[in-house]
């Protein structure tokens, strides 16, 4: 009891930190639910990046190293404290929000249970890399791996050294309770997504966005499994929803949030990084310029989250990927055969991707013109991007590497999906009010009957 | 946002469009119900975590060991962290004692035939339903 007392204690204290960043880096301030879930975002990032930077100064990683991290993270967000003006939300009626919302928080209630109750983390890339490396940072005091041989080294480090910081503040190993900050990032994704989508569209329309982002059995598993895909697909999705603002902006406000959220996105997965890299062309695309008003601070968040770590392999010869990406896999038959076989599967995914692309297809010739159009350019080459490349390069042809892969990497795309897929539904929602509305204002009449 | 109802073709698409919102919205939910009640009805024991954890209070920090299982060797790094893993050629006496190995993992996915039941040359110090700890006598 104790030891979930502490490590919630310590999931509050990284809200904490993050606090004054998620204030300042969005062009609006959000309300205090949304800075609570972008804090939590924030705080584990910059906090984890924070224990590389004490790595670098060859500082023993233990209690009062971390403390000081995390206290500096907080002080440090006064750097992009300012005025931001408040974020203004899509006006609409509550109402058709509330049942969506309700089975959304059922759907984050139960994750959060299973983090309590599933024991410890068995999976297998948790063994392999979140949690080893993370016990490497607890018993070794480090970051350099020196005990460590395989194929795994390279990944980046946000979930690694949380783990490694809960088991330093804990004094032993103990993968039960990360499943406790493991499931806070979904629940952060929900209050974030909901915010950037307020700004977008009206209640109904958010709630949709949330509900179907969360209500996948994928999510749920990927909430306390251990995994980095869940915490990927929080950084992108705040990545594109801020990219989006950023374009109806016109300025750059935005940029600030949707650079930091794709360097986070590097950090946290190697893929985070190309597909955040693609969410930037889609902006450039938009504005065809390449000198855009933001980019500069857009690649300066990346920027930060990104050299880091890749100086450090270096000065510590850790071995970069040689697994990944070595050949490419065109059989296009078992290629369109197996993406589509996967994204079919009820077990992971309930009817989600049929379901979105449905209503994305069908909402399309009235979402053309409509800004909601922009949300396809910031989105749908990473879903082609991610359902092609990944089974053209990932472990080519490897069924069972591919198919044990595909779900969790499909998950980073799926909440901006979600808010395409509810901004459709928006569009066709504001029709029907329009027709009813027409219709109390000119109801239809009988023609008059002729005078005797 | 404010929208203009247009024509019978663009209202029939968008009320086709809410419906089937509605309809997948109730569907996943339906799915949800059904995974919320497998996971919670599902078994949380871990016999292979449990023979791990308690090979780690067994074997002396620092002790090298060997696992036939080259799938279960990702749990017993993390586990056994930071014991490095010593790759033998076979798992008979010879080639053991050769390797300078005296703690093998043998979980259930392989077992060698050479490490089951009982033989004058080992003993077994952990025996699980995950598999067991076996030293091999000097």
């Amino acid at each position: 009891m104790t030891d979930w007392l502490l490590t919630a204690a310590a999931c509050a204290s990284l809200v904490w930190a993050g606090w004054p960043w998620a204030r300042g880096i969005p062009g609006n301030r959000p309300d205090a639910v949304a800075t609570a879930g972008l804090a939590y975002l924030c705080g584990t990032a910059l906090f984890t990046l924070a224990i590389l930077g004490a790595a670098f100064l060859t500082l023993e990683l233990d209690r009062l190293t971390l403390g000081i991290c995390l206290v500096t993270v907080r002080l440090a967000g006064r750097l992009v404290d300012g005025d931001r003006p408040p974020g203004r939300p899509v006006s609409g009626s509550l109402r058709l929000a509330g049942p969506p919302l309700a089975l959304a928080a059922a759907t984050l209630g139960f994750g959060v249970v299973q983090a309590f109750r599933l024991g410890g983390i068995d999976t297998i890339d948790f063994l392999k890399a979140w949690g080893l490396k993370g016990t490497s940072l607890f018993l070794d005091g480090n970051l350099d791996f020196s005990h460590l041989r395989g194929p795994h080294l390279f990944y980046p480090l946000e979930v690694s050294n949380l783990n490694g910081a809960f088991y330093v503040l804990l004094g032993r190993v103990d993968d039960e309770v990360v499943r406790l900050p493991a499931a806070l990032f979904g629940v952060s994704l929900a209050l974030a997504l909901w915010w950037l989508a307020r700004l977008m569209m009206p209640p109904a329309g958010a709630a949709l966005a949330v509900a179907l982002a969360v209500m996948t059995p994928q999510f749920t598993s990927l909430m306390t499994n251990g995994m980095a895909d869940l915490v990927v697909a929080a950084y992108v999705t705040v990545c594109a929803l801020a990219a989006y603002r950023w374009l109806e902006d016109g300025g750059s406000a935005w940029a600030p949030l949707s650079g930091f959220a794709a360097g986070a996105a590097a950090w946290t997965k190697l893929e985070g990084a190309l597909t955040c890299l693609v969410i930037l062309a889609g902006v450039l695309a938009v504005r065809r310029a390449l000198r855009t008003p933001g980019v500069g601070v857009w690649l300066a968040w990346f920027a930060v989250f990104v050299v880091p770590w890749q100086l450090f392999q270096r000065i510590h010869d850790i071995p970069p990927n040689r697994a990944h990406f070595k050949k490419i896999y065109l059989d296009a038959d078992w290629i369109v055969g197996h993406v589509s076989r996967t994204l079919a599967e009820t077990a992971h995914w309930g009817v989600f991707w049929p379901l979105c692309m449905a209503l994305i297809g069908l909402s399309l010739p009235l979402v053309w013109r409509t800004p909601f159009r922009r949300l396809a350019v910031l989105t749908l080459p990473n879903v082609v991007f991610t359902l092609g490349a990944y089974v053209t390069h990932y472990r080519a042809g490897d069924a069972g590497s591919v198919e044990a892969t595909a779900h969790r990497l499909y998950l980073h795309l799926a909440p901006s999906l979600a808010v395409m897929a509810a901004a459709g539904a928006t569009v066709a929602l504001g029709i029907v009010c329009a027709w009813r509305r027409d219709a109390a204002v000119h109801p239809p009449t009988s023609p008059p009957e002729s005078s005797p | 946002m404010a929208q203009r109802a247009g024509g019978p073709v663009r209202l029939l698409l968008a009320g086709l469009i809410l419906v089937l919102a509605v309809a997948g919205l109730l569907a996943q939910a339906g799915f949800m119900l059904r995974e919320g009640s497998d996971q919670l009805s599902a078994p949380t024991t871990h016999p292979l975590r449990d023979l791990l954890t308690e090979a780690d209070r067994t074997i002396p920090p620092g002790q090298p060991y060997a696992i036939p299982s080259d799938v279960r060797a990702d749990n017993a790094r993390y586990f056994l962290y930071p014991r490095q893993r010593v790759a033998v050629a076979a798992f008979d006496r010879d080639a053991l004692r050769r390797a300078g190995v005296r703690w093998v993992i043998v979980t259930n996915d392989r077992r060698p035939p050479e490490l089951s039941g009982a033989r004058d040359w080992f003993r077994v110090v952990l025996r699980s339903p995950g598999g067991r700890l076996i030293e091999v006598e000097p």
